[in-house]
Order: structure tokens, then sequence, then C-alpha cells
């Protein structure tokens, strides 16, 4: 998990220091959103760079799995890992789309099943969707119920490339009850999902370990059956790690997802226990809605 | 840069920067900012005046870890 510092636009983009997995990649600009789906049937994330020849870069990777076998520690191989290297951008004033296929070999039946997944997601919400912005529809695709957090990280990526992303930054005084309502003054009318980090992140985080560092996207439930925020206690998956207990995050859901003039409205469980998202007081979080 | 604080019953809730809240100037944001920094230990809100007044606990107890069955429950018509 990486720092949020601004950029030109003045909003804060997800930045790495480390990250050696991304094929090919240069002139790292930002990346590493993670998420699942809430259905458990898989769960991906999604990277964002630019690659040595200039392109934009998303890379989006899946593992079928689920939550009752995961939770018994389970191998991941068992699952059928499969990442899906998506390009889009424009190079030399021409726009390049394309994407390359890797499956793990382990279960290829099962990784074949999860590069299908995450295609079918692709294809219905793919560049075209994002350039259009007509991502946060809510057709069924398989690789989820409603809108999956594939087509949303992309759309934030093409937020964030064209500038419409809003950002801001708070530091709590105080402590806030376990149930609270969250308000991100974001001048959007419609907020697709925020994204809030702790800003003291600075190194890649590879620990499974569930810790109190804040790193989660939130989806506006409206779009998206079953929202959730996505958080630390995720991103165990994310590397194939199988320890016990790692994808509880999920279930610290928002029960209320509003917009009032410019204002979002988030009601959720935040506090919880150390293996939720607790905000703590004298942190500065830094958040970008889309 | 806009700098702002929301204030509730008194006492100062957060301070950041962006849109929201009441907007102060950046000399009030940074001695807020380090009153924060210096928040004694235990719970404690600040007060506008920059002073801290201990409070009851305002998170409520941990919750418990969920069961499976309550996992499945959560998750029941969303599956």
């Amino acid at each position: 998990m990486f720092p949020l510092v601004q950029n030109n636009d003045g909003i804060y983009v997800p930045t790495i220091t480390n990250f050696t997995e991304v094929k090919n990649a240069q002139n790292v600009q930002y990346l590493a959103l993670y998420g699942y789906n809430v259905a458990g049937a898989v769960f991906a994330y999604a990277s964002y760079y630019e690659n040595y020849e200039g392109y934009s870069e998303c890379v989006v990777y899946g593992y079928a799995t689920n939550f009752s076998d995961y939770d018994t520690g389970g191998d991941m191989r068992n699952y059928g890992m499969a990442s899906v290297y998506v390009t889009y951008g424009y190079y030399n004033g021409a726009l390049k789309t394309d994407y390359t296929v890797y499956k793990d070999a382990y279960n290829t039946s099962e990784a074949t099943a999860t590069a299908d997944k995450i295609l079918s997601g692709y294809s219905a919400y793919g560049p075209n969707g994002i350039i259009d912005g007509t991502a946060s529809g809510g057709t069924n695709v398989e690789i989820g119920i409603g809108d999956t957090p594939i087509p949303n990280i992309l759309n934030l990526f093409y937020a964030l490339e064209n500038g419409t992303a809003k950002t801001g930054e708070f530091t709590l005084a105080q402590s806030i009850p376990n149930s609270s309502t969250l308000i991100f003054s974001t001048g959007l009318s419609t907020v697709h999902g925020i994204f809030i980090a702790d800003e003291s992140m600075s190194t890649l985080q590879t620990s499974t370990t569930p810790d109190n560092t804040l790193w989660a996207i939130v989806f506006n439930p409206t779009s998206n059956t079953g929202s959730y925020a996505m958080t630390r206690t995720t991103l165990g998956m994310a590397y194939g790690t199988n320890q016990t207990g790692v994808n509880r995050g999920f279930l610290n859901r928002v029960s209320s997802w509003s917009v009032t003039n410019g204002d979002l409205y988030v009601t959720g469980t935040y506090n919880r226990n150390n293996n939720y998202t607790p905000f703590y007081p004298g942190r500065t979080y830094r958040w970008v809605a889309w | 840069m806009r700098y702002y604080k929301v204030v509730s019953d008194g006492y100062i809730v957060t301070v950041g920067t962006g849109n929201g809240g009441t907007e102060i100037i950046e000399e009030e944001y940074e001695s807020i900012l380090s009153a924060i920094h210096n928040r004694p230990d235990g719970d404690y809100a600040l007060k506008e005046d920059l002073t801290w007044e201990e409070v009851s606990d305002v998170t409520g107890p941990d919750e418990e870890e969920l069961s499976p069955e309550e996992i499945a429950e959560a998750l029941e018509g969303i599956l």
C-alpha cells in the first residue's frame, strides 16, 4: 500500500515506492487498489501504471475462491489464480487497448474460469466503459453481483487521469463512535466510491496480520450491491496468502450513502475492532472520491 | 489551499483541507493540528480554546468477531 500524494491537478493519488511484481513496470505513477467481490466468488485487485512504452496499463488480478474455504486456510492455488494485464491509453496519438491473460498452472480449469470472469467484467466495462463513463451501470456480470470492484476501480483510474476525482484530507481530534456518519465535501452530485488512506502509509505492506492502518475503498451501495469497505484485512488475499481471518473487512459495510449539496454522507461502522478499519485521532487520512 | 474545522457541541472534531466544515486560516489549522498531535492519552476531547477535556469513551466497546453463522446471515440475499 502506498502513500497518497498530490498530482499536478492537486488530487491525491496513490504512488508507489516499491512494487516488484508489476510486469515491465517503468515510471510507475500510481497503483494498487484492491478489492474483491462481496459475494466471495472472485476477488480481484487492480494496479495502474505506465509501462515502458508509455502506455497506461491496468493489471487486474483475480482469484476464484470462496470465503468458507478460504477461512479454513485453504491453498489459494486450488481456487484458480489468473491475471489479466489490460493496456489502455494513448501513445503517439493512438489509442491502444489490449490485454494478456496469465493463468496459474496449478489448477488450470479454475484459472481459466477466473480469467473468463475477469474478462467478462472487462468486456462489459472495459476501456469504452471507462472512457464514456458508463461503467457504473448495474448489469450483472459473472464476476459479481451488480457492479464489481474492477470496473469501479477502472473508473477511479479514469477519474484520476482526467482530473475529475475530488480529494481532501482530515485529521480527527477525537475518537468517533463505532457507528458514525462521515461527511466528505466532494462537490460531486453523484459519488461512485471513495478511497481513503492513512497518509503515513509509505511502504508496501505485505504482512497479512491485521493492523490498524487504514486503507479502504468504499463503494456507493446504491450502484454496487452489497457495498462494503475494502480494508487492509483484505490485502492479505491479494498476495495469495492463506491466513485465516484476513477477509473479515468486507463486513465493515456501509449502512447509508447519500449526497446533499455536494456533501457525501457515509454512515458505517468504522471502529469495530482491530480487524476492521478504525480511525484514530491524531492520524491524518486522505481521500479521493469519484 | 482551503483549511477547515468541524466543531460539534463546543468540541473540535476534525480539521482538514478541501471543502467542508468552517473555513479557517492556515495559522489556526496549524495550531489545532499541533494540539491534536499533543493529545493526551485516554479519552479526551479538544475544546475550541485548544485545551483538552476528559470525556467518557465515545467509541463503545469493540465488537466481537462474527461467527461463521453470523457471516452467513450477513451475506444472505447477497450470495
